[in-house]
C-alpha cells in the first residue's frame, strides 16, 4: 500500500510540474492572469504531494517494508531508527526523491515570499524551477525509482519493478533475513546533517538562477531579479558553506585518513558551484550599487547552477570514482542532457538580450583601486580556481582518456601545486577590497587605510617567529591570511568605537546595533572572519601535520611532537546493538608523563554488508592547540593482540576549521538578516518618486 | 600479527648476495636467477656465500638495524593511488589490494629502490593512474601546465577589460553621455566619517 502511495503522488507532482511549466508560459504569453494563478498552484500541489511522497518513504523505511526495494537495500533490522530516518537520502533513488522534494520547496517558497512584488517574473520563474522539477521527477520515476518493489515472476528470478506481470511477492522473512542495510560509511551522525544541506545549496541556487532567467526571458533587466532572489542566494551559500564543512568533519571522523579535505572528485563537484557562487555573491554588489557588470552577473549566475547540475551529473552517474558518489546509474545521459540543454539556452538568452543592448552597464570603471575594479579582480581569482580545480578533477582525466587514451588521477598534489597562489590572491582582495570606496580610490588612501591591519599582521607574524615558526611559507600564508582577518577586525572596532563614543553603548551593543544597522557590511566581515579563521585552520594543518605508523606491543609507548602514546590493550569482537562487530584498542596519550586523555580507536566490521563492509573509526584528543588523531591499523591475530599497528596524526589549529564554519554561519545569518531589501539606489529613486 | 609484524629488512649488497644464493630468506627477490650448471653453482655460491659473510661481519651496527619503516612506506604510499579504490590515497586505503601494494613498497624500498624508482615502476605497470600527478612527460604538462596557460589566458583578458574600462572612461570624458558619470568623489565616498554616519543613521553598506 506504501508503494503505491508513492508511486501515485510522485507521479501526480510530476503532472503537476509539468502543467504548471506550461501553464505559465501559456499564462505569460496570452497575459491571462487566471492561468498564471493556476500555475502558481500547481506549484504548491507538487510540493504536497512530494512531501507525502517522500513521508510515505520513511513510515516504509520506519516500518521495515523490505518489498520495497530501497528499503531492502538501505536498512536491515539491526539498524537504530535514526539510521532509518537518514537512510531515505542513503542511496540514489531515496536521494533523488529528497532532492526533488527540496526543489519543490524552494520553488514554493519562492512563488510564495516574491508574488505580490514580482509579478512580471513570476511566470518565468515557475516555468524554470517546474522545468528543473519535472526534469528530476521523469528520473525518479522512470530510471531510478524508490518505490520498485521486489517480485518473484516464475518460480526464481526476483525482479525490482512496480507491478511486473504475473509477479508474486517473495515472504517478508526471505527479505527481512537477507536485508543489505545502509552503507557503513552513511552511519554517522555528521551523514545525518551533511546531505540534506549540501542538497540545501544545491536546489537552493536554482532559485537565483530561475530569476535571471525570468529576467532575460521577460524583459524586465533592472535589479528586482537580484532583490528577489539575493536572500535566496545567501541561504543557498550558506547551505552550500555548511554542506562541504560538514563533508569535512565526516570524512575526517569516518574515512580514517587524518584528514578532512582529499581534493575527491566529489568533493571538488561541490566546491566548484561554492566558489561561483561566492563570486555572483560578491559581484551582484557592484550590479545593485553601480548598474554594471550586468552580462557578467548573469553568466556567474548561470555558471553556479550549471555547477550544480554538472557536480549532480558527476556525483550520480559513475562519471567519476570516488567514496563520496553514488553506484553508477543510468541517469548519466539524460542528466549530461538536461545540463547541456540548459546551459545552452541560458547562455543564447544572455546573449540575445547582450545583442540587443538591454545588458549595457551603466557606469564605467573608473579607477583601478576602486571597489569595483578589486571585486572583478575577485572574480577573475575565482574564475582561476574554478577552472584550475575543474581541469584537475575533470578535465584532464577525461581529456586523457578521451584522446590520450590514457586513464590518470590528478591528486593532491597537483592541487596543492596550482591553488595556494591563487587563494593567497583571495585572502589579499579580501583585506584590500573592503578598505576601497565604489567610484574611486587612491593608491595612497588605500595604503593609508591598509596601514594599521598590516602593522597588527606583521607583529601577529613576530608573535608567531617568537613562538618558533620558521618556514618562509608558512610565515608568507599566515601573513596574508592575518592581513584579511585583522581588516575585518579594524573596520568593525572602528566603527564600534564611534558608536560606544557617539551613543555611550556599550561594545556589546553597539556591536549588535551595527549588525542591526548595516548587516550586509558587518556581516560580511563577520564572514570574512570566518573564512580568516578557516584559513589559520587549513594552514596550519596543512603544513605542520605530522605523522608516524609504529608497531606497539601491549605496554609499549610511541612519542610524537612531545605526546607519548602508550598502548594499553585491545578489545576484540565487541558486538554492538546494531550487530556490527567492533575491534577496539586503548591508547593512553600523554605529555612530560602526565596522562591527558584515554583513546579507543577501533574497526568496524558489518557481516550482513556486501561491497565495503568495514571501517576504521578513529579516535582523537581534540584541543585548540591540536589534534592527536589515532588510527587502528592491524592487530595480531591472537585474542589479547600483543602486538597492533598505530598510525598517529598530529594536526595543529584543526580545530579552527570548525569554529571558523561557526564564525561564518553567524556572519551569513546576519548578512541575510537585514530588513531592508532594497538596495540605497532603488530606495532613493523611490523616494524621489514619492516626493514627486 | 597479519601484516606489519615482519622480518627486519636491510638493503645492503651482502645480505642481497645471501638473498641471491638462499632465495628463501628474508624478502621475495623478483628478478629471476640465471641458470648455471650444479658444479660451478655451488663453487660460485660458496665464494659469494663468503664474500657475503665478510662484509655482513664488516658492517657497522646502525646499518644492520636500517630497517624500512612504516613510515617511509608511507611516504611513498601517499603519493600514490590504488586503481581498485575510491580517489583514496595508497598509504590511508585499508583494503586487503592496498596493504598488498603497500608490502610491495616496503620490498622495493629493502631492494634499495628510491621513491621515484617505485612509482616509475608501478606507473610502468599499472599506468598513470597510480601516481597523483603522471610520470609521462606528455600528460603531466597536460594535466600541470594547462591551468596555468588558462589563467593566463585569464589574465591577458583581464588585462584587455581593463584597457577597454580605461578607454571608456576616456571617451566618456570627451562627452559620450552613457559612460560620463562622474566616479564618486573620494573624500566623500571613503572618508571614515562617511562611512560611520551611514551606518549609525542606517544607511545600506559594502
Amino acid at each position: 500500500m506504501l508503494a503505491e502511495i508513492g508511486v501515485t503522488t510522485t507521479f501526480l507532482a510530476f503532472v503537476a510540474a509539468l502543467y504548471a511549466l506550461g501553464a505559465s508560459l501559456w499564462g505569460a504569453r496570452t497575459r491571462s492572469e487566471g492561468t498564471v494563478l493556476s500555475a502558481r498552484n500547481a506549484v504548491f500541489l507538487a510540493f504536497a504531494l512530494l512531501l507525502t511522497a517522500c513521508v510515505v518513504l520513511m513510515i516504509a523505511l520506519v516500518r521495515e517494508d523490505y518489498q520495497i526495494s530501497y528499503v531492502w537495500s538501505v536498512s536491515n533490522p539491526s539498524m537504530p531508527l535514526f539510521f532509518r530516518i537518514t537512510a531515505l537520502w542513503g542511496s540514489q533513488a531515496g536521494s533523488l526523491l529528497f532532492w526533488s522534494f527540496l526543489l519543490s520547496a524552494f520553488a514554493a517558497g519562492a512563488v510564495w515570499l516574491n508574488w505580490h512584488n514580482n509579478r512580471r517574473l513570476m511566470p518565468y520563474v515557475i516555468a524554470y524551477t517546474m522545468a528543473t522539477l519535472a526534469f528530476f521527477l521523469f528520473l525518479s520515476i522512470f530510471i531510478e525509482n524508490p518505490f520498485n518493489r521486489y517480485w518473484f515472476v516464475g518460480t526464481e528470478t526476483l525482479e525490482t519493478a512496480l507491478i511486473p506481470a504475473g509477479g508474486v511477492a517473495p515472504g517478508d522473512a526471505l527479505l527481512r533475513d537477507s536485508a543489505n542495510g545502509l552503507n557503513p560509511l552513511l552511519r554517522h551522525f555528521g551523514m545525518a546533517i551533511h546531505p540534506p544541506m549540501l542538497y540545501l545549496g544545491f536546489v537552493g541556487f536554482l532559485v537565483p538562477f530561475a530569476f535571471a532567467m525570468a529576467a532575460l526571458a521577460s524583459g524586465d533587466l533592472s535589479t528586482n531579479w537580484i532583490r528577489a532572489s539575493r536572500r535566496w542566494a545567501l541561504a543557498a551559500w550558506l547551505f552550500l558553506s555548511l554542506g562541504l564543512i560538514l563533508g569535512g568533519r565526516w570524512a575526517y571522523d569516518v574515512l580514517g585518513w587524518g584528514g578532512y579535505w582529499g581534493w575527491d572528485p566529489v568533493e571538488n563537484a561541490a566546491f566548484l558551484p561554492w566558489l561561483m557562487g561566492t563570486a555572483f555573491l560578491h559581484s551582484v554588489m557592484i550590479q545593485e550599487k553601480r548598474g554594471m557588470l550586468k552580462t557578467w552577473n548573469m553568466f556567474l549566475v548561470i555558471g553556479t547552477f550549471s555547477a550544480v547540475i554538472f557536480g549532480t551529473f558527476a556525483t550520480r552517474s559513475g562519471l567519476v570514482e570516488s567514496v563520496h558518489s553514488f553506484a553508477r546509474s543510468e541517469i548519466g545521459f539524460p542528466m549530461f542532457a538536461f545540463w547541456f540543454g540548459m546551459t545552452i539556452v541560458s547562455v543564447w538568452l544572455i546573449l540575445w538580450r547582450r545583442n540587443r543592448g538591454e545588458l549595457r552597464d551603466e557606469h564605467a570603471f573608473a579607477n583601478i583601486f576602486s571597489r569595483e575594479s578589486l571585486f572583478v579582480l575577485n572574480n577573475l581569482v575565482f574564475g582561476a580556481l574554478f577552472i584550475a580545480i575543474f581541469w584537475g578533477s575533470f578535465g584532464a582525466p577525461i581529456v586523457s582518456e578521451l584522446f590520450l587514451n590514457s586513464n590518470i588521477t590528478l591528486g593532491t598534489e597537483y592541487f596543492q601545486r596550482v591553488t595556494p597562489p591563487l587563494f593567497a590572491a583571495l585572502f589579499i582582495l579580501m583585506g584590500i577590497a573592503p578598505l576601497s570606496a565604489w567610484g574611486a580610490t587612491s593608491l595612497r588612501r588605500l595604503g593609508m587605510s591598509a596601514l594599521v591591519p598590516l602593522i597588527l599582521a606583521v607583529a601577529s607574524l613576530i608573535v608567531f617567529a617568537l613562538m618558533g615558526m620558521a618556514e618562509p611559507i608558512a610565515l608568507i600564508g599566515y601573513g596574508i591570511i592575518c592581513f584579511s582577518g585583522w581588516v575585518a577586525i579594524y573596520e568593525t572596532y572602528r566603527a564600534l568605537m564611534a558608536r560606544v563614543r557617539q551613543h555611550g553603548e556599550n561594545p556589546l551593543q553597539a556591536f549588535f546595533a551595527l549588525l542591526q544597522r548595516n548587516p550586509r557590511r558587518y556581516g560580511g566581515y563577520l564572514i570574512h572572519l570566518g573564512v580568516t579563521v578557516i584559513g589559520l585552520g587549513a594552514l596550519g594543518s596543512t603544513l605542520f601535520q605530522q605523522e608516524t605508523q609504529q608497531t606497539m606491543s601491549v605496554g609499549q609507548s610511541m612519542e610524537i611532537a612531545g605526546y607519548t602514546i602508550r598502548y594499553d590493550g585491545f578489545a576484540p569482537n565487541q558486538v554492538a546493538e546494531d550487530g556490527r562487530i567492533m575491534d577496539i584498542a586503548t591508547l593512553t596519550v600523554l605529555r612530560d608523563g602526565q596522562e591527558l586523555q584515554t583513546l579507543r580507536p577501533r574497526r568496524d566490521f558489518f557481516p550482513n554488508v556486501e561491497g565495503m563492509n568495514s571501517m576504521t573509526i578513529a579516535a582523537s584528543r581534540s584541543t585548540l592547540q591540536d589534534d592527536v588523531y589515532t588510527i587502528l591499523v592491524d592487530w595480531e591475530q591472537t585474542p589479547s593482540a600483543q602486538a597492533a599497528t598505530f598510525k598517529v596524526y598530529i594536526n595543529p589549529l584543526v580545530n579552527l576549521i570548525w569554529w571558523g564554519g561557526f564564525v561564518l554561519i553567524a556572519g551569513t545569518l546576519a548578512a541575510t538578516w537585514s530588513g531592508d531589501t532594497l538596495p540605497a539606489r532603488s530606495r532613493k529613486s523611490l523616494m524621489v518618486g514619492a516626493t514627486a | 600479527m597479519s601484516v606489519h609484524n615482519r622480518q627486519i629488512q636491510v638493503f645492503s649488497p651482502p645480505l642481497y648476495l645471501l638473498r641471491r644464493l638462499c632465495p628463501s630468506v628474508g624478502v621475495r627477490v623478483t628478478a629471476p636467477l640465471p641458470r648455471i650448471s650444479v658444479s660451478r653453482e655451488i663453487i660460485s655460491r660458496s665464494v659469494l656465500l663468503l664474500i657475503a659473510f665478510a662484509f655482513v661481519l664488516a658492517m657497522p651496527a646502525s646499518a644492520q638495524e636500517s630497517a624500512i619503516t612504516d613510515d617511509q612506506v608511507n611516504a611513498v604510499a601517499s603519493e600514490m593511488y590504488c586503481p581498485v579504490c575510491e580517489n583514496i590515497p595508497l598509504d590511508a586505503c585499508a583494503t586487503q589490494a592496498c596493504t598488498e601494494w603497500r608490502e610491495e613498497i616496503r620490498d622495493m624500498l629493502g631492494q634499495g629502490y628510491s621513491s621515484d624508482e617505485v612509482k616509475a615502476d608501478f606507473v610502468r605497470r599499472f599506468g598513470d593512474r597510480v601516481v597523483g600527478t603522471p610520470l609521462d612527460p606528455t600528460l603531466r604538462a597536460l594535466s600541470v601546465v594547462t591551468p596555468y596557460v588558462l589563467a593566463g589566458l585569464a589574465l591577458i583578458a583581464a588585462v584587455w577589460t581593463v584597457m577597454r574600462w580605461r578607454m571608456g572612461v576616456k571617451t566618456s570624458a570627451a562627452g559620450v553621455p552613457e559612460l560620463a558619470t562622474p566616479p564618486v568623489p573620494e573624500a566623500e565616498s571613503d572618508s571614515l566619517r562617511a562611512r560611520l554616519e551611514r551606518d549609525v543613521a542606517g544607511g545600506t553598506g559594502l
